[in-house]
C-alpha cells in the first residue's frame, strides 16, 4: 500500500481532506524525529514502540578492499511491535 | 503544528496506527511518507524477528542521525588498540555537544553503504578482537631510541596515534595546482628545445648536402673539360693523315684578266714509290682502284717498256688522281679500260 492508499483511507476513516491528512502525518513524523533524537523512546498504545538506537563507534573490514574503517557512531530507529500486534499477527 | 484538539488527534492516531495494523494483518506493506516503511517479517536482519519490520525513511533516519552526521567512516590504523577506541567514545559521551573531531578522510565511493539507504552497513564482518591480518608488518613502537636514529639520518618520527595536521581543502588545491603549473612549464620548455634542435640539424643536413651537389656539380664540369680536351686533339690526329697538302696556286698578275683554270698548269707534289708486286697494287694502293695502273704506267712509259714486264723494285711516278680523272668516277674507269685495250694491242 503506497501512501496515496494510505492516505485515502485515513481521509475515509477520519472524514477529513487530504490536506489535514497530510498536515498530520507531518506532524506525527516532526514529533517522532525529535523524541527519537533525543533517545526517547515512543510507544504507541496496542500498536509498538519506537526505539532510538545508538550504535556505537566500531572497527569493521571492508570486504571489498581489505581495509579495515572506523565506523562512527550511529543512531538508528527500530520499531518493536506491541503484544497485541504480535497475538493478531501470529492468529492470521 | 496541525491545529487540532486533543480529541481529534487522538481518533486520527488510532485510525493512523489501525490502518497499518489492518494492511500487516492482511499481508500488506505501508509506506508513510515522512516516516518508513511498515513490512511483515521475520528477517532478523531488518530486526524483524517479532514479524513486523521497519524501514525508516531516508530523510526521516538521517534527522535522527543528526548529531552524528557530521562523521564519517575513516580507516582504521593498524597500530591503534581499540581500548583507546573506547576512551574515546566516552569522552564523546561526557561532552555531547562538542563532537570530537575525527581525522575525516574522504572516500569516493565507500562500500560500506547499500542500496538500501535506510538501514545501517551490513556487509563487514565485526571483528570482536582486534586481530592483524597475516601481511601486515608489525611496526615498532615509536620510543625515543627510534625517534634519534630516525632524526639522526633527518626525518621526523612519525607518531601514529597523533591525529594528522588538517590541511584545509583550499591549500591542497593550491598545492594541486602549483605542482601541475610547474610540470606543464617544463613540458613547454622541452617541447620548444626540440623544435629549435631539430631546425638546426635539418639545416646542417640540407647545407651539407648542397655542398656534396656542388662538388659534384664542378668535379662533372673539369672532367668534361678535360675530355673535351682530348677529344679535339685526337680529333685533329685522325683528320690529318688523309688529307693532301695543296700548294697555294700562284696567279701571274699579268694574265690577271683572263685566266684559263685548265690551261694554267698545277704543280702538284709528285709522289714516288717502288714497285713491289705489280703497278695494279700500287694504283689499289694510291687510288684505291686496280684498272687505274695504266695512268701510273702511262706517267713512266718510257721507264717501264713493256707493261707485262715490269722489274720489280723499280721506282715510278705515282701521278695526281686530278691529271687523269674524268668528270665521273664511271668516265674514269672507262678511260682506264680503254688506254688497257689499247696498251695490249
Amino acid at each position: 500500500m503506497d501512501y496515496k492508499q494510505f492516505r485515502k483511507r485515513l481521509t475515509e476513516l477520519t472524514g477529513r481532506d487530504n490536506a489535514d491528512v497530510d498536515a498530520l502525518v507531518e506532524s506525527l513524523s516532526i514529533i517522532l524525529r525529535d523524541s527519537c533524537a533525543d533517545m526517547d523512546n515512543v510507544a504507541i498504545p496496542t500498536f509498538g514502540t519506537f526505539v532510538p538506537v545508538k550504535h556505537k563507534e566500531e572497527v569493521r573490514t571492508d570486504l571489498s578492499s581489505g581495509k579495515r574503517m572506523l565506523l562512527p557512531p550511529e543512531i538508528t530507529l527500530e520499531f518493536h511491535p506491541g503484544g497485541m500486534l504480535q497475538k493478531r499477527l501470529r492468529n492470521e | 503544528m496541525s491545529n487540532t484538539d486533543t480529541n481529534t488527534a487522538r481518533r486520527f492516531l488510532r485510525s493512523f496506527f489501525a490502518t497499518i495494523e489492518d494492511s500487516l494483518i492482511n499481508g500488506e506493506s505501508v509506506t508513510i511518507k515522512g516516516i518508513g516503511t511498515f513490512v511483515r517479517s521475520t528477517d532478523p536482519e531488518f530486526g524483524a524477528e517479532s514479524g513486523v519490520a521497519f524501514i525508516p525513511d531516508e530523510t526521516f533516519a538521517a534527522e535522527i542521525n543528526a548529531p552524528f552526521s557530521i562523521f564519517e567512516p575513516v580507516e582504521f590504523a593498524g597500530d591503534a588498540d581499540e581500548a583507546d577506541l573506547e576512551q574515546t567514545l566516552d569522552e564523546c559521551i561526557q561532552a555531547k555537544d562538542e563532537p570530537v573531531a575525527m581525522p575525516i578522510v574522504e572516500e569516493p565511493q565507500s562500500p560500506i553503504t547499500e542500496p538500501q539507504p535506510t538501514m545501517p552497513a551490513t556487509e563487514f564482518h565485526e571483528q570482536p578482537e582486534l586481530q592483524q591480518r597475516p601481511d601486515e608488518v608489525d611496526m615498532p613502537a615509536a620510543d625515543e631510541s627510534h625517534a634519534a636514529e630516525l632524526s639522526d639520518f633527518g626525518a621526523e618520527p612519525i607518531n601514529l596515534l597523533s591525529p594528522e595536521p588538517e590541511e584545509s581543502e583550499d591549500d591542497i588545491e593550491e598545492i594541486y595546482e602549483e605542482e601541475s603549473h610547474s610540470g606543464r612549464k617544463w613540458l613547454w620548455i622541452g617541447v620548444v628545445l626540440l623544435i629549435i634542435i631539430g631546425g638546426l640539424i635539418g639545416y646542417y643536413l640540407a647545407v651539407a648536402e648542397l655542398d656534396d651537389e656542388l662538388i659534384e656539380l664542378q668535379e662533372e664540369e673539369f672532367v668534361a673539360e678535360e675530355e673535351s680536351l682530348v677529344f679535339e686533339e685526337v680529333a685533329i690526329e685522325e683528320i690529318a693523315p688523309d688529307t693532301v697538302q695543296v700548294e697555294e696556286v700562284s696567279v701571274e698578275p699579268e694574265a690577271a684578266d683572263v685566266v684559263d683554270v685548265a690551261e694554267q698548269p698545277v704543280v702538284v707534289q709528285e709522289r714516288r714509290d717502288r714497285v713491289t708486286k705489280s703497278l695494279a697494287a700500287l694504283a689499289r694502293k694510291y687510288y684505291g682502284v686496280d684498272i687505274y695502273w695504266v695512268f701510273i704506267y702511262q706517267a713512266n712509259a718510257k721507264k717501264l717498256g713493256n707493261p707485262d714486264k715490269v722489274p720489280a723494285g723499280i721506282e715510278v711516278v705515282i701521278p695526281d688522281k686530278s691529271s687523269f680523272a674524268e668528270a665521273t668516277e664511271e668516265k674514269t674507269k672507262i678511260k682506264a679500260r680503254r688506254l688497257m685495250a689499247e696498251l695490249k694491242k
